[in-house]
């Protein structure tokens, strides 16, 4: 891990490293919440980063990536979002190196290019197959072992860069368009004479099953209000702006007392781990276990910036005991001596296993929970240290 | 009531509803209708009509049964006062849970009883159900009777019917008032004392044992509480939730009493369930199949509980035991009254409603024994328990 410094960031780039600072403040105080958002900031700063950032090869620009990342991550070790962005940049800023290299290895038109790519023992890449590799120990690089070609690295950050900032820019869009992108098949899924339960409040959800509704012409709703945070509320105020909709707000309570008359739960999620298990707004576990007492299908609809790889699953028991937030929605000073004689247990997130979940519903397809780690095999380097 | 009296609250109400109309809610004439039927019955006057914006079910709803519809509210004649202020009182909730209830109802009937006088020309036998029906009758108009009133009150009728025709009147009223002191201390009193026995049977004195409880209930508390006494090692995690939230006044007793308590909501308790040892459930009833018949919330904790592995132990006088059978929580269930327990229906859209239940059904399995004076059983026992008492 190397140390992000005014030696990666000089002259007119310096402003990138209050950008990083920026970011990771808001995010250490909450400023920012929910993964949509979070990923979202995090791909844009990323680009940033990867423009401005003077670096001498590609493993010096990938670590500094990795910095960032990392930095965010400090900050707020919940978002599990920003580490699955910042992998997925990662890997596709492989992806168009190797890219380079190979089109380099053919076309002798880029001289720079081939040279800053073909030196082997500089990167440690002898051929395509190793830099995919993400064992390889070209990934301990030391900046001592490499001597610089100062005269072909402009050359290489400048032609190299800007594929690199399409990649995360398609990233970017990608990201802003996973509400269309999930909902686009709902119709396929629920169906007019379907009766739907949703808890807590998720924007794609919102918009699935608003696009659901309005392909099948009417659809009822219920929403758990999802107590102590209400967001159910906000969930039911969003979901009744579209007509055809009809909503009932119930408490949490009596979710297991309506299971019977429910088709299908539909649920959004703050993250997916690799095993298919979610780390979800707490009160989604009661849902879930009540629908499978009842065999009714839990989807989870999410998006792919969701999915985290096996690290972050290290910590899935205690997930929820490290997010615990105020209680004083549950007990105040009016209640006069409990205030100082109980705990009060407030966690904001907690773990639902995959067993519960029938389908996840991304932008990307419908899945299995047991089909998630190849999903994320596929998409980032899933051993990436962050 | 005089009929002067009447015709002006009936104006007062169509002044109301057209009220209501001109302000654009006209659409919708039952739900004020309804609403201002129900505030009648609140006060036993009938005449005070709250605003109120209680949602209706629409045609669509499975609720559409639960809810009051607008004539079948009884208009409160040759009511004993004491059953009025009892009515009220059941009405705005300060009387909850069911064994609270039955001794409300049973005191209050035992007043009906001491002020009668059989008129001449019948028996005392035969003329006595006639006064009691009309209680009962405005009683259920304040909130449905519970299931276990259900249960007292068939076993009163009987025993007024069991009354010797050539009983004296007096004699005969101290009879059935001793038969109902007969039935309170027996039923529910003493039964209470040997459930408290039977359960702490279960707690150890030596190690800690963290226990898991719902809500409220009156001999969970008192479980709770005589444990504490006899130096059971014990820790409480007091699980909540809407619509009553009872569980904030359990925290406040056991915590006078000095019990070390964690509060949390019904959505919290997947991550506080690795550490509880137990769980202890209070019933409204228990059902001929065993399942728990409750406040609604208490499925779910013993869904969860069930999951993890830590038995669930309902707590149920024997008295609570009904010869019934409910395959789900919305065919039979209680509304929670909207204008007393509203989740907030202010700023929420036009096709929004709010739907709360009062009760629901656990099914028997989830439940590892049902704790009752008779001892503990398994839920699969109830049945037979039941046939043993009527033999």
């Amino acid at each position: 891990m190397i140390d992000l410094n005014s030696n990666h960031f000089r002259g007119k780039s310096r402003p990138t490293l209050h950008q990083i600072s920026q970011l990771s403040d808001k995010l250490r105080r909450r400023k920012l919440v929910g993964s949509n958002q979070t990923a979202l900031e995090t791909a844009l700063l990323l680009r940033v980063v990867v423009s401005n950032a003077k670096f001498k090869s590609i493993d010096e620009l990938l670590e500094i990536v990795k910095s960032v990342g990392q930095e965010l991550t400090n900050s707020q070790p919940k978002e599990l979002a920003i580490g699955n962005v910042t992998r997925r940049v990662l890997r596709l800023i492989r992806e168009e190196y190797q890219q380079a290299l190979r089109a380099a290895n053919l076309d002798t038109s880029e001289p720079a290019l081939r040279m800053a790519f073909k030196t082997p023992d500089l990167y440690g890449v002898n051929s395509a197959a190793s830099l995919g590799s993400d064992n390889s120990p070209s990934r301990s690089p030391s900046s001592a072992q490499r001597p610089s070609h100062p005269t072909n690295m402009d050359d290489f950050n400048r032609k190299s860069t800007t594929v690199m900032i399409q990649a995360i820019q398609e990233v970017i869009d990608e990201i802003e368009t996973v509400y269309e992108q999930v909902s686009k098949n709902a119709s396929s899924h629920i169906r007019a004479t379907d009766v739907v339960l949703t808890f807590g409040k998720s924007k794609t959800v919102e918009s699935f099953i608003k696009s659901a509704a309005s392909a099948s012409g009417g659809l009822t709703v219920y929403v758990a209000e999802t107590a102590p945070f209400y967001t159910g509320r906000e969930m039911v105020k969003s979901l009744s702006e579209q007509s055809g909709i009809e909503c009932i707000l119930i408490p949490d309570s009596s979710i297991f007392a309506i299971m019977p008359r429910i088709t299908k739960v539909v649920l959004g999620t703050h993250a997916v781990l690799s095993n298919g298990g979610l780390i979800s707004q707490s009160g989604s576990y009661l849902a879930c276990a009540i629908a499978e007492l009842h065999a009714t299908p839990v989807i989870c609809v999410t998006g792919q910036f969701k999915l985290s790889s096996i690290r972050d699953n290290l910590e899935e028991n205690d997930f929820s005991s490290s997010d615990y937030v105020n209680s004083a929605k549950m007990v105040n000073y009016d209640d006069g001596n409990v205030v100082n004689n109980v705990d009060v247990a407030v966690p904001y997130y907690e773990y639902v296993k995959p067993e519960f979940i029938s389908v996840f519903i991304t932008n990307d397809g419908e899945f299995p929970p047991f089909t998630i780690h190849r999903l994320l095999h596929e998409e980032m380097t899933e051993d990436e240290e962050l | 009531m005089s009929e002067a009296k009447q015709k002006k609250i009936n104006q007062k109400s169509e002044r109301r509803k057209q009220k209501v109309e001109a302000r654009g809610g006209g659409e919708r004439p039952e739900h004020t209708q309804q609403a201002s039927q129900h505030h009648g019955s609140v006060k036993s006057d009938g005449g005070s009509v709250v605003n109120s914006t209680a949602p209706v079910a629409t045609t669509a709803s499975p609720f559409k049964h639960l809810h009051k519809s607008p004539n079948t509210i009884v208009k409160p004649e040759n009511v004993h006062p004491q059953i009025s202020r009892l009515g009220s009182l059941l009405s705005n909730f300060s009387i909850v849970g069911a064994n609270a209830r039955t001794l409300a109802l049973m005191s209050g009937l035992k007043l009906v009883i001491g002020s009668y006088n059989t008129p001449a020309g019948t028996t005392l036998s035969r003329n006595l159900l006639s006064v009691i029906s009309p209680q009962i009758s405005h009683l259920e108009s304040c909130r449905p009777k519970s299931l276990s009133n259900g249960s007292a009150i068939r076993w009163l009728k009987l025993q007024i019917a069991n009354i010797d025709p050539d009983m004296d009147d007096n004699d005969a009223r101290n009879h059935l008032c001793m038969l109902i002191d007969c039935y309170v201390r027996d039923r529910i009193t003493l039964a209470d004392d040997e459930i408290v026995k039977n359960t702490l049977s279960k707690l150890s004195s030596t190690v800690q044992t963290t226990i898991l409880v719902y809500a409220r209930s009156s001999i969970v508390e008192k479980t709770l509480i005589e444990a504490k006494k006899a130096g059971k090692m014990l820790s409480v995690i007091i699980v909540d939730s809407k619509p009553l939230n009872e569980g904030k006044n359990l925290l406040t007793r056991l915590t006078d009493m000095g019990v070390e308590c964690t509060y949390a909501h019904l959505s919290a308790l997947p991550s506080l369930l690795p550490n509880i040892n137990m769980t202890l459930l209070g019933a409204h009833a228990i059902l001929a199949n065993g399942a728990l018949y409750s406040r609604v919330g208490n499925a779910s904790v013993a869904l969860l509980s069930k999951l993890h592995n830590v038995p669930v132990y309902a707590l149920a006088e024997s008295y609570k035991f009904v010869d019934r059978m409910m395959l789900d929580s919305i065919t039979t269930n209680e509304i929670s009254p909207p204008d007393l327990f509203e989740l907030d229906v202010n700023g929420l859209g036009q096709n929004v409603r709010q739907e709360s239940l009062l009760y629901d059904v656990t099914p028997p399995k989830l439940l590892e024994a049902i704790i009752s004076e008779v001892g503990i059983h398994p839920p699969s026992s109830v049945s037979g328990l039941m046939f043993r008492a009527r033999a």
